[in-house]
């Protein structure tokens, strides 16, 4: 089979990183810049010592404070305006996968006019914004390394993407330090995000050879750093692998895509207002063991990646079960609830089984899934 | 209330009777799966007398809406040996409309060999008339003698000597709307041969002094619906190739990357596509006072005919389309494309199906009965089809018996029909369509070019097969296609027009399911005929040859396949 794979972001790496932000901001020839992260990375100090760093090497700054969870177009149109007010050439975002697409929407409309929601989709010909530094502060989103950024839109109620060059990073800093008081919790369903992202890019209709190693040292880094990551914040080996993880997955999925269990956690996530990161993790097993009827293959990885022995000989079926089992044995040491213990009920679980079968996400499903399928998965992982 | 006429062949009698109610709010595609699995045994001969010839409108005959008026022809191909719906434009679906009709059903067989045709006057009285004088006619003579007969306000649906001589390629030919010409065909799978078994050599339909009136159930929910969609697929057809130009445009397209078939689907790129592209068709019509912007039946908004004048400027051949060029041009190496319009004619006026056919020349030209690129040769054969030679009998049965005769090893059918000028390597969604079609390689059944990631990549082409599949469904229940394209933005219209004809919800489940059940039911028919999952594979040269235009090989893996149709 012939596949292709595109390189797109540029990264610097290591503890410490970050305090590089304002020599790479100079050397892209920036002079007045808006820098974009929510009112926590602020309070815990975080936020201050880029800006500090960045106002350092010469470059005035302008400051866009107000990101919010799951990024509202209004927000973004807001804060785009904002930046095209004052002038700025270039963009730094620090956060997670929320402060970066709102920097990527702002990139959208520096130089196409609002509102952000017409260029939802895959857009070929948006005019070029500004050079963008990425600098994630938890490891799941990969988000830095990607070509999409995800909007709430207000108007329609629900969340749409513009896939786009523009939504490109001019550089990604990846500073574990920045990491280490991520809260377990938080650890624990941003990580499991980055896992769905390498598990689903590696069994999906767009996969390549060079997004399966990604998606493979992925696997391997998260099977190992996640649980040790959740259970001590302040191991920074833990953190520095799990924000390569992260990269990784990002890298692998920007150009593979991801499929059911983004769809499963995308309608999840809407109709029951759960994080992301969970949404996505409640049947990522059973996913991944129904992907292996074909992709037994990339199963087989997935498996020997979490460090499980599958026979030589073993079925697809068997494959299947294998990596069931290891996935949800992993998402349970890391305490992420199942939908029961979420206090959804069995039966609006079921429910949405019609809603998922309508995402487009299952257009990279490795075969058709029907809605009984999705159904029968999601009954199945409901209490497991 | 609509009716259904009744003819059997048998005992030589028509009869008239409203429409079974539970046929109601089905049309096209649709009306044909359901009748066919209630009415025609799925194992039997399909020239038997078992087997039954079926004419039917769409869901939407008879109102304003744009392209309502295809006319979808049914029964068990003789071609495929599975169940068979081939629709075609043409002038006789507005008049069966008109006329009150939606479907027609032909029985049994006559005892002797007399030949007749059906004709519906203007008074709306139905008749079997004695048609031994048109014996041995093509499409355009009898046409024309039909014409002289009942005047040039008729719509025909004829056969030529093809269908009378039962080749398994033969189609109905449908006269256009203005011109008469019998160039609109119903061509796939053979169903030609079906209406010759019966010894029905035409239908004439006249336009009726007082036409049909449609009953709604709220007329006004109805036409605000209709109107907008009418206006949608107008602004649409504006900008689309398909009346700037023609169907002929997507050569174009294809000639340049790789999805045109080129010598028998080598895979190949054909350096002289130009020849047969766009710009050649224009200059041509141009210079040689023929058309494009024609409408096939009246109101329709898209346009796409033609009309093709040869080189003296005198008619040739009209509704020449992409498929006929593609695969009678670059798949047998011919760039001529006077040659082309010829071979055009020549299969109209016989009637038989250009895809088949044109398919089975290039068999003929990769076993070496006639050089590669030889238009002169490829119009002998021609010529021995239409005088019936030994090998001329062969060709009219299509593709997969030229082959099979010749000892080809490269045969592009599924379920023995020939594959429709898209090669399937790169496009491969279309493969997967021509591969689960309950039709055989069938391009209309959901042509996913341009509509996956890359073409040539696996990515989401099976889900954009399915959906396609269950949207071709049920627009040829409908609608023409090429209209339906335009309306993908507001499908709802669909629903609220639904509503307004028939009352109740005006959901779109109505009308989606409507192609989710026909597939079924066509897959269920095709099962009970004997067809099992091997009949949903491509030929074996697609999975194991390379294109050489583009590295690519056909590498759906069969589960894929299987799953496909399951909802």
């Amino acid at each position: 089979m012939i596949t292709s794979y595109n390189v797109f972001v540029p990264a610097v790496m290591g503890s410490g990183a970050s305090l590089r932000t304002g020599l790479k901001v100079r050397e892209l020839g920036c002079q007045k810049v808006l820098v974009v992260y929510d009112k926590g990375l602020k309070d815990v100090g975080i936020a201050d010592t880029i800006v500090e760093n960045i106002q350092n090497s010469g470059i005035q700054t302008i400051c866009f404070d107000g990101v919010l969870p799951d990024p509202p177009d209004t927000m973004i149109e807001a804060a785009a305006a904002m930046a095209v007010n004052e002038g700025v050439d270039g963009i730094v975002a620090i956060g997670g996968g929320s402060a970066i697409d709102t920097a990527k929407g702002i990139n959208v409309l520096i130089n196409n006019p609002p509102p952000i929601m017409k260029y939802f989709g895959v857009q070929k010909t948006l005019n070029p914004g500004v050079p963008m530094i990425f600098i994630p502060t938890t490891s799941g989103t990969g988000s830095e390394v990607t070509n999409m950024c995800v909007v709430s839109c207000t108007s329609l109620d629900k969340k749409d993407s513009v896939v786009s060059p523009v939504c490109v990073g001019t550089l990604a800093i990846l500073d574990p330090d920045l990491t280490l008081g991520l809260p377990p919790k938080m650890t624990a369903a941003t990580g499991i995000d980055a896992l769905a992202h390498a598990v689903e890019s590696l069994t999906g209709g767009q996969a390549n050879p060079i997004s399966d190693a990604l998606a493979r040292e992925a696997i391997r880094l998260i099977g190992k750093w996640l649980p040790v990551a959740f259970r001590e914040g302040s191991n920074l080996e833990a953190r520095e692998q799990m924000l390569l993880a992260s990269m990784y997955a990002g890298m692998a999925f920007t150009n593979a895509l991801v499929h059911v269990g983004h769809s499963i956690g995308h309608t999840l996530g809407a109709q029951f207002h759960l994080p992301h990161g969970i949404a996505c993790a409640v049947t990522l097993p059973e996913v991944i063991e129904y992907t292996a009827k074909t992709e037994f293959n990339k199963v087989r990885m997935i498996c020997e990646c979490l460090g499980e022995v599958v026979a030589e000989d073993a079925s697809s079926e068997e494959i299947g079960a294998i990596a069931r089992k290891a996935i949800r044995t992993l998402i349970k040491s890391l305490e992420i609830p199942n939908l029961k213990e979420l206090g959804i009920s069995l039966e609006n679980a079921v429910q949405i089984a019609p809603l998922v079968a309508a995402d487009t996400g299952l257009a990279l499903a490795p075969y058709r899934i029907p809605t009984p399928k999705i159904a029968e998965l999601i009954k199945s992982a409901y209490d497991a | 209330m609509w009716s259904k006429l009744t003819i059997d062949m048998k005992n030589l009698t028509l009869s008239k009777e409203p429409l079974d109610d539970e046929y109601r709010e089905l049309g096209g595609k649709s009306l044909i799966a359901q009748y066919m699995i209630k009415n025609v045994p799925p194992q039997c001969d399909p020239l038997s007398n078992e087997n039954q010839l079926i004419f039917c409108t769409t869901i939407f005959a008879g109102t304003k809406l744009t392209t309502a008026h295809r006319l979808s022809i049914g029964g068990k191909s003789p071609l495929t040996g599975g169940i068979k719906e081939s629709n075609a434009g043409g002038y006789a679906a507005s008049l069966l409309a008109e006329q009150g009709i939606k479907l027609v059903v032909v029985k049994e067989i006559p005892a002797d060999d007399r030949l007749w045709f059906l004709h519906i006057n203007a008074e709306g009285k139905a008749s079997l008339e004695d048609a031994s004088m048109y014996e041995g006619l093509n499409n355009y003579d009898i046409a024309k003698k039909l014409d002289e007969r009942f005047g040039d306000k008729i719509a025909t649906v004829s056969i030529g000597s093809a269908g009378e001589r039962l080749y398994k390629c033969s189609s109905l030919q449908v006269s256009e709307f203005g011109t008469g010409h019998p160039s609109r065909a119903a061509a796939r799978g053979g169903l030609g041969a079906l209406m010759g078994s019966k010894r029905l050599k035409a239908v004439v339909i006249e336009k009726p002094l007082e036409p049909y009136k449609v009953q709604y159930a709220n007329e006004a929910q109805f036409k605000d619906a209709c109107l907008k969609l009418n206006k949608l697929i107008a602004e649409g057809a504006k900008n689309d190739p398909f009346q700037t130009i023609g169907t002929i445009s997507t050569i174009d397209v294809t000639g340049a990357n790789g999805i045109l078939p080129v010598d028998n689907y080598s895979g190949k790129l054909f350096p002289d596509y130009t020849e047969v592209g766009s710009n050649k068709f224009m200059s041509n019509l141009k210079s040689r006072g023929g058309r494009n912007k024609r409408a096939c039946q009246p109101g329709c908004v898209v346009q796409c005919s033609n009309v093709y004048n040869d080189k003296n400027g005198d008619y040739l051949t009209s509704g020449f389309e992409y498929e006929t060029v593609a695969l009678f041009g670059p798949n047998c190496h011919i760039s001529d494309l006077d040659a082309i319009a010829e071979m055009d004619r020549i299969c109209d006026d016989l009637g038989v199906d250009t895809i088949d056919i044109a398919n089975a020349i290039a068999v003929c030209m990769e076993a070496g009965k006639i050089p590669w690129g030889d238009a002169a040769a490829a119009l002998g054969l021609l010529k021995e089809m239409a005088e019936g030679t030994e090998f001329g009998n062969i060709l009219g049965n299509g593709c997969e018996a030229v082959g099979k005769s010749l000892g080809c090893k490269r045969i592009p059918v599924v379920k023995h029909q020939a594959i429709a000028g898209y090669d399937p390597r790169n496009t491969k969604g279309t493969g997967i369509t021509y591969a689960t079609s309950p039709m055989g390689a069938d391009h209309t059944a959901g042509l996913s070019m341009g509509r996956a990631f890359e073409d040539t990549g696996r990515a989401a082409q099976a889900y954009v097969s399915t959906k396609l599949q269950v949207a071709m469904s049920f627009a040829d229940s409908m609608m023409c296609i090429f209209a339906f394209a335009h309306t993908v933005t507001d499908l709802q219209l669909f629903a609220e027009m639904m509503a307004g004809l028939f009352g109740g919800k005006a959901d779109l489940l109505r009308v989606t399911s409507i192609g989710v059940k026909s597939l079924l039911t066509e897959r269920a028919f095709n099962k009970m005929a004997g067809m099992t999952i091997k009949d949903d594979r491509l030929p074996d040269f697609f999975y194991t040859e390379r294109s050489i235009a583009t590295g690519s090989q056909f590498d759906i893996n069969d589960y894929e396949l299987e799953v496909l149709f399951e909802f």
